[in-house]
């Protein structure tokens, strides 16, 4: 409790308002959940093998089973207490993040972006090795981890207006770590997250140590004036097209309607966990078995997030924003900043090896890490190897 | 008895859980003042939903649709629910009429009277029909298939069994979205049976092209327009025809999901320019939606998208409707007009109608105006 407290002195600014912030979600909210669990109305099976269809109706009837009856919010609850966690308020809007300092010594600072269908919580697993990388065996620096929730995700509003892209959220955060009071930081995602850190790497160069990315977000300038795409990049366009075609549904409605989507997943239980499980399964290096992947509780707690904020609607709101209000990059885009990829591209439904060259048209390459094990959600799936080759990044750049 | 009489069920305690469900709806929020940029509004939602919770009496709307003759026929263990209405004439035709999704046979209420007994609505009964309305399988009071394959071939090939048995050796036949596929199918395999075939919306087929085939400009400029189309409104069929059972979780248990879900393409298919009761009453609505819901047919109408992506209307070499096409084109519909040359390549083409108003669900939206086209159809095809 006393670096809890420690920290809300060192953070807090009379120029924004920033508040401690504690998960403590209402009884009544979490039985009306079980209740809903409970009195599910279910579809019938489709015939075929399990889930070649979408989410199969067996293994989303044990899973709701077990959320009703046996899964205990109030431990993930306590957990999520041991972090210190606060609220900003930024144009009206609260941005909730975990600020995690290094254990000792003066941290560099690092803010870690999630993207969708997750959460803050997918990055936790990375607090003690980079806050505290000597006793987990890591070799490198300590970080000072700002992890925030992106606007309209878990304890985050998002502001009620469109236009809630890549770059609005790059300086949201650029602000937030004004107000924290770091001049000098490195960025860090995956996903949505990944696009924010560019965006940050673009717009505020000069504030950027160097950014750390775990997926491609953002497809590079490939026009007028590019260079020719060689085979393994034409192969990887090729394969990410074919995925789109038969796994971007998801993509498609939420980027086109997502409102609509948002009545059903809002108000159903069932309909926002086989939303959210089929991307995990898909997108986890899980091999079709996500429960031997990503453990049941972390599933869950990502579930409970999703339902007691209501946010499924909001969230899914970065699709049509991204696309419709989005950024275009041209052939002058190019971030200078020292860029790191660990490239965890072992999804379960692949999605396409990206080569260096289709990076090195976007970045400054200074470190490719091909990774071996471990999907979409690295920070949750493989956090160890993660955190290493993030210390080892950051190591290496002189600031 | 492979054909037995069918009584639309009602059930009280059903309609009670869905009122339940309603009362409790968790709303999401929406961007204010962004009406149904994002899809469905959620001024319009709350409105609708509150009717439904409060005003719409089911009961009443399973009354009218009573008033009709229901049927059931089982084919291979596929329960097809049908109404049979017999023509009121000297020498009625048989005339089978196809709905799609996210429609049901009730968008056909209004017009099955006035092809039945045309003499009652001011026409001469001599252009009176035997009309056979079905419900797709997976669709309304139709059982949902449990294997995979039951795609519009095979249902147009139960179509062709239920007329058998019903006695109709020959028939006419129509229809739109899935009705104008199983329609075309129909009129493809069956020609010695079908008399001609109308569509009142051109499937997304494609024709049979020789390698080397040069398209129009007008051809090529709408297939440029299709596939725009597709990329910002075609999201549905992406999902439905990947993950149906994903989408379904949410649609089967939320009232109020189901209902944005189809409410969005009644707006946006129905000639209403963005004011959905402009074209449609929130009884029309809501019955049709009430039916999705209590049959929990919306995961198995879904999954007829899944297995169309499976076995697409593509023609083969050799494949052209031969029999005598009617198309009525409703300058509305969810995608760009197709070209007439377009549709020549794979249908006869007797008679093209360029309708001046009217939508997706033309049954419903303009009742007399399709009628009235049927009729002059196929007229010149009695013999």
């Amino acid at each position: 409790m006393l670096s809890w407290n420690l920290s809300l002195l060192l953070t807090w600014s009379p120029r924004l308002r920033i508040e401690p912030f504690k998960v403590a979600v209402a009884e009544q909210v979490l039985s009306d959940l079980k209740t809903r669990i409970r009195n599910t109305r279910w579809p019938d099976s489709a015939p075929g093998a399990p889930w070649s269809q979408g989410t199969d109706l067996e293994w989303l009837r044990n899973l709701m089973d077990y959320w009703a009856e046996e899964f205990d919010w109030r431990a993930q609850e306590q957990r999520l207490g041991e972090l210190a966690q606060f609220r900003i308020e930024i144009d009206g809007v609260r941005i909730h993040f975990v600020h995690a300092r290094a254990r000792s010594g003066r941290g560099i600072p690092l803010i870690l972006t999630h993207g969708w269908p997750s959460a803050f919580l997918e990055y936790l697993p990375l607090v003690p090795l980079l806050t505290d990388p000597v006793r987990h065996g890591i070799d490198g620096p300590a970080f000072d981890l700002v992890i925030p929730s992106l606007p309209g995700y878990g304890f985050s509003e998002r502001p009620r207006l469109a236009g809630v892209n890549y770059r609005y959220v790059s300086a949201l955060w650029h602000r937030l770590m004004t107000e924290l009071e770091y001049e000098l930081y490195g960025s860090g995602g995956g996903d949505f997250g990944a696009g924010v850190a560019t965006l940050m790497a673009l717009d505020r160069p000069d504030s950027i140590i160097g950014i750390h990315l775990t997926n491609l977000e953002l497809a590079p300038y490939i026009g007028p004036g590019s260079r020719a795409l060689s085979s393994a990049e034409k192969a990887y366009v090729g394969t990410s097209d074919l995925w789109l075609q038969s796994e971007g549904g998801y993509k498609a409605i939420q980027s086109t309607r997502p409102q609509t989507l948002g009545y059903s997943l809002n108000d159903s239980p069932a309909g926002l966990a086989a939303w959210i499980a089929e991307k995990w399964r898909s997108w986890s290096d899980c091999h079709g078995d996500l429960e031997g992947r990503i453990p049941r509780d972390f599933l869950l707690t990502l579930l409970t997030l999703y339902w007691v904020t209501g946010t499924i609607a909001s969230s899914i709101r970065d699709y049509f924003d991204n696309r419709w209000h989005g950024i275009t990059l041209g052939p002058e885009d190019f971030v200078r900043s020292p860029t790191a990829i660990a490239n965890f591209t072992s999804q379960y439904a692949f999605e396409g090896d990206a080569p260096r060259e289709w990076a090195e048209r976007l970045y400054n390459i200074q470190r490719w890490t091909p990774m071996e094990r471990g999907g979409h959600f690295a920070p949750t799936e493989e956090p160890v190897a993660l955190a290493r080759d993030i210390a080892a990044f950051f190591a290496s750049l002189r600031w | 008895m492979t054909v037995q009489r069918f009584d639309v069920p009602y059930s009280e305690a059903a309609v009670e859980d869905l009122r339940q469900r309603l009362v409790r709806t968790r709303w999401p929020d929406q961007i204010p003042g962004s009406h149904w940029d994002y899809g469905v509004s959620l001024d319009y939602m709350k409105e609708i939903c509150q009717y439904w919770k409060d005003e719409f009496d089911w009961k009443r709307q399973i009354e009218k649709m009573s008033a009709f003759h229901h049927y059931r026929y089982t084919s291979r263990g596929v329960g097809i629910h049908f109404i049979h209405e017999r023509g009121e004439g000297p020498a009625p035709i048989p005339l089978i009429l196809t709905h799609g999704w996210p429609g049901s046979f009730l968008e056909m209420l209004k017009v099955i009277p006035m092809l039945a007994d045309p003499a009652s609505y001011g026409a001469n009964s001599a252009d009176a029909f035997d009309v056979i309305v079905p419900s797709l399988p997976g669709y309304g009071f139709s059982d949902r298939p449990t294997e995979s394959g039951v795609n519009t071939f095979r249902i147009a090939d139960i179509w062709m069994e239920l007329m058998k048995e019903l006695g109709y050796e020959r028939l006419a036949a129509q229809g739109g979205d899935w009705g104008a596929d199983v329609t075309t199918l129909l009129g493809l395999r069956h020609p010695e049976r079908v008399i001609g075939i109308h569509l009142n919306s051109i499937p997304p087929y494609k024709p049979y092209l020789e390698a080397g085939t040069a398209l129009s400009e007008v051809e090529q400029a709408f297939l440029n327009e299709a596939s725009r189309w597709y990329e910002k409104s075609g999201a549905y069929d992406h999902i439905q025809k990947t993950a149906p059972q994903t989408v379904a979780y949410g649609l089967t248990d939320s009232p109020a999901g189901l209902a944005a879900w189809i409410l969005e393409k009644f707006r946006d298919w129905g000639d209403c320019d963005g004011d959905i009761e402009r074209r449609f009453t929130k009884d029309e609505l809501l019955t049709n939606i009430t039916l999705y819901w209590i049959t929990q047919t919306i995961h198995s109408s879904c999954r007829l998208y899944y297995e169309d992506n499976r076995a697409p209307l593509h023609f083969q070499k050799g494949d052209y409707v031969t029999v005598p096409c009617g198309i009525a084109r409703f300058p509305k519909r969810e995608g760009p007009l197709p070209p007439k040359r377009w549709v020549e390549r794979g249908y006869n083409i007797q008679h093209w109608t360029e309708m001046s108003r009217g939508g997706h669900f033309p049954a419903l939206e303009e009742p007399e105006l399709l009628v009235e086209d049927i009729r002059l159809f196929f007229r010149a095809l009695r013999s």
